[in-house]
């Protein structure tokens, strides 16, 4: 149902042209999970704004094409991207403090999102549509009221008149996924969503999102940093690096059987709660900062335990090497 | 420094106890203004951040403090430093009771006793160099000669994985993980025993998190030093754990050997957040208890078991109405519940 080719994200700064996405290719099928995982600066984030359409200034789509439902994203105008955004594909973002509006009770921003759909069409059309309006008002106040039910806020009559700042961190990311599901998407785009939250939380919100995707059948774009969390909940996971996708495919193959020395690195660093505790293996060296990355060559080189010379020179495709599992690196070429 | 042994003979320094927590408790008053006060009938609003809390920390030990956000750990992390001052109870550090330190005596405290930040982002002054944010620890530590005070922070940079020559580089020049080891060669500047690690690597990138944690406990074993690390990371906290103290609302609910209160969870809220953890390992995990509800606010904490409105084996009104106390169940394992 989503299918990204070749998306090219530039940020032009300064310091020279940043290559935030460089060359992303992605589909997702109905009613999956596909966890994105990656660093800070890795593009995980830039490749959901770009669905939407909302890349921030200076950042701008160079290249590459995002078909939904076979048709191209990009080519949309403004107008129609805004029927899209929250109606078919809507989006849960990181901290759920900044989210939400401040000055607005949280039961009205779930509200206007019904509102803003026409999801409760009004009684009559055109310049006599003001007659219904109290009507109209009332049943999409019950629809924000069951939808608060739905995601589990207790009180929902009278948690929707409470401010924001009434509400716990979790509370506020469970109303802002009330306001994603208001118009029932076909897509969900989570970036982060259980990263400002604690771990009882963070349980709560993961339980609460399988659910919607068993039910509603809605597909998941889960953005985050923390492969423990991605391969819990995802069906497919894809690593990012530095713009790139590094390696892609099913949930038990990435985790279980990891090919890219990155994914390899990552997966050994994490701590685990095991009887025997070893000193922990260290993927060496820094971020890398985007500005400053050579053009040419794999960008995990620098700290690659497993390069050789070539690595510093030569562009490598995705490549597969089993059944729907892709990896970007020189050893399986 | 002139060494106090106590009178009730408490402190056992062959046993190695080294800094003792007792009954300490930290609230933050909200007095409203006056105004405030007749207009709108504001009463005083008092955070038991942290609330009665007793405890040990043995020379050489790491003595991990988890809990969920809200539930004290920093303030408790922060009150032991001094940072804040303590509303009642008593910090003793190798025998000598410094909770009401003043003056050199308190200078003599934070020579030995340092905190590690949790955001290297805010922790670092923005206008210093840093020359300048390492100088001023030693410079307190009575590092008067330019020349040494320079051969130290060469010594530190080195020794925290940083390059000398960046000694006059700004802190924006660099990564979240190495403004870190800005914040730990800071802290070793002073030389100190005991350090204060507040979630050192929560606002760093996961391929980073390991080389902090190795170096931190690289740094222990050379400099023989003791930590309180507070994480809400569960799995950092195992791995460098020796003891474990479970917070919540103010309190410690659980506390033992890190290998106890992993395999062998007592307290039901303990069980919950263990549960809670993601795991990599699909035979590894855990069958999931999901918590109902968030963590009450600590202004107004439920009477009796504070854990009580969440709880999932709670047995009825005792709950309820009695504060569970912290009682050995088995040797070393501390638990605040009724059901044991």
């Amino acid at each position: 149902m989503l299918e990204i080719r070749n998306l090219k994200v530039v940020f032009e700064t300064d310091r020279g042209v940043v290559k935030a996405v460089n060359g992303i290719d992605l589909t997702l099928e109905r009613g999956k999970i596909l966890g994105l995982v990656g660093e800070s600066g890795s593009g995980k984030s830039m490749t959901l704004l770009s669905i939407l359409r909302l890349v921030p200034y200076p950042g701008k789509i160079v290249e590459g094409e995002i078909l939904f439902e076979g048709e191209d994203l990009l080519k949309k105008s403004a107008s129609q991207m805004r029927e899209i955004r929250g109606k078919d594909i809507a989006m849960i973002f990181q901290d759920p403090m900044t989210t939400l509006n401040p000055v607005f009770p949280v039961g009205e921003q779930i509200r206007e999102s019904l509102r803003v759909h026409n999801i409760i069409k009004p009684e009559k059309e055109g310049i006599l549509g003001f007659l219904g309006e109290r009507d109209r008002r009332k049943k999409e106040y019950e629809k924000a009221v069951e939808l608060m039910e739905k995601v589990g806020i207790s009180y929902p009559e009278k948690r929707y008149f409470s401010y924001p700042h009434q509400f716990s961190g979790g509370m506020q990311q469970r109303a802002i996924i009330a306001i994603a599901l208001s118009c029932n998407p076909k897509l969900l785009l989570a970036d982060e969503p259980t990263t400002a939250l604690d771990v009882t939380i963070q349980a709560q919100i993961l339980d609460l999102l399988r659910q919607i995707n068993e039910v509603n059948g809605t597909s998941i774009i889960f953005v985050t940093h923390d492969l423990a969390v991605a391969a819990e909940f995802c069906d497919e996971i894809a690593v990012m690096y530095a713009g790139q996708m590094v390696e892609k495919g099913p949930v038990d193959k990435v985790i279980g059987e990891p090919k890219h020395p990155y994914t390899k690195g990552l997966l050994k660093s994490i701590p685990k709660i095991t009887r025997k505790k070893e000193k922990l293996y260290a993927i060496p060296g820094n971020v890398p900062d985007l500005a400053s990355l050579s053009p040419k060559g794999c960008p995990f080189y620098e700290r690659c335990e497993e390069a050789v010379e070539e690595c510093k020179e030569v562009e490598l495709p995705l490549i597969e090497v089993s059944d729907g599992e892709f990896v970007r690196c020189i050893k399986y070429l | 420094m002139h060494k106090v042994p106590l009178k009730d003979g408490v402190l056992d320094m062959e046993n190695g106890v080294f800094i003792q927590i007792k009954n300490l408790k930290k609230y933050f008053i909200e007095e409203p203004d006056l105004l405030m006060k007749l207009v709108a009938k504001k009463k005083k609003r008092v955070v038991k951040a942290v609330d009665d809390i007793s405890l040990d920390i043995n020379k050489g030990e790491t003595l991990g403090l988890v809990g969920e956000s809200g539930c004290g750990k920093t303030t408790l992390g922060r009150t032991i430093v001094r940072l804040y001052e303590p509303t009642e109870g008593k910090i003793i550090f190798e025998g000598e009771d410094i909770t009401e330190a003043r003056g050199e005596k308190l200078k003599e405290y934070r020579k030995k006793a340092q905190i590690i930040f949790q955001n290297p982002y805010s922790s670092l002054n923005p206008r210093k160099t840093v020359r300048q944010i390492l100088s001023v620890p030693l410079i307190a530590s009575g590092v008067k000669d330019p020349h040494e005070r320079e051969e130290r922070i060469m010594y530190l940079l080195n020794r925290v994985g940083l390059n000398y020559r960046q000694m006059d580089s700004y802190p924006h020049e660099f990564s979240g993980g190495q403004r870190q080891r800005i914040g730990i060669a800071r802290a070793l500047a002073m030389s100190p025993e005991f350090i204060v690690v507040d979630e050192p690597v929560s606002a760093i990138d996961v391929s980073i998190q390991a080389q902090i944690i190795n170096l931190l406990e690289e740094l222990k074993e050379e400099l023989n030093l003791t930590y309180l690390f507070i994480a809400h990371d569960l799995s950092v906290v195992y791995h460098v754990s020796d003891r474990v103290a479970v917070m919540y609302l103010g309190k410690i609910v659980e506390m033992g050997k890190t290998e106890d209160i992993f395999f062998n969870p007592l307290h039901p809220y303990t069980k919950a957040l263990l549960s809670a953890i993601p795991s990599i390992d699909k035979s590894k995990r855990r069958e999931r208890i999901i918590l109902e509800g968030t963590v009450p606010s600590p202004v107004n904490p439920p009477k009796g078991c504070r854990f009580s409105t969440r709880c999932f084996m709670k047995k009825g009104k005792m709950c309820e109405e009695v504060e569970p106390e912290l009682k050995e169940v088995e040797k070393g394992h501390f638990v605040a519940c009724h059901l044991y």
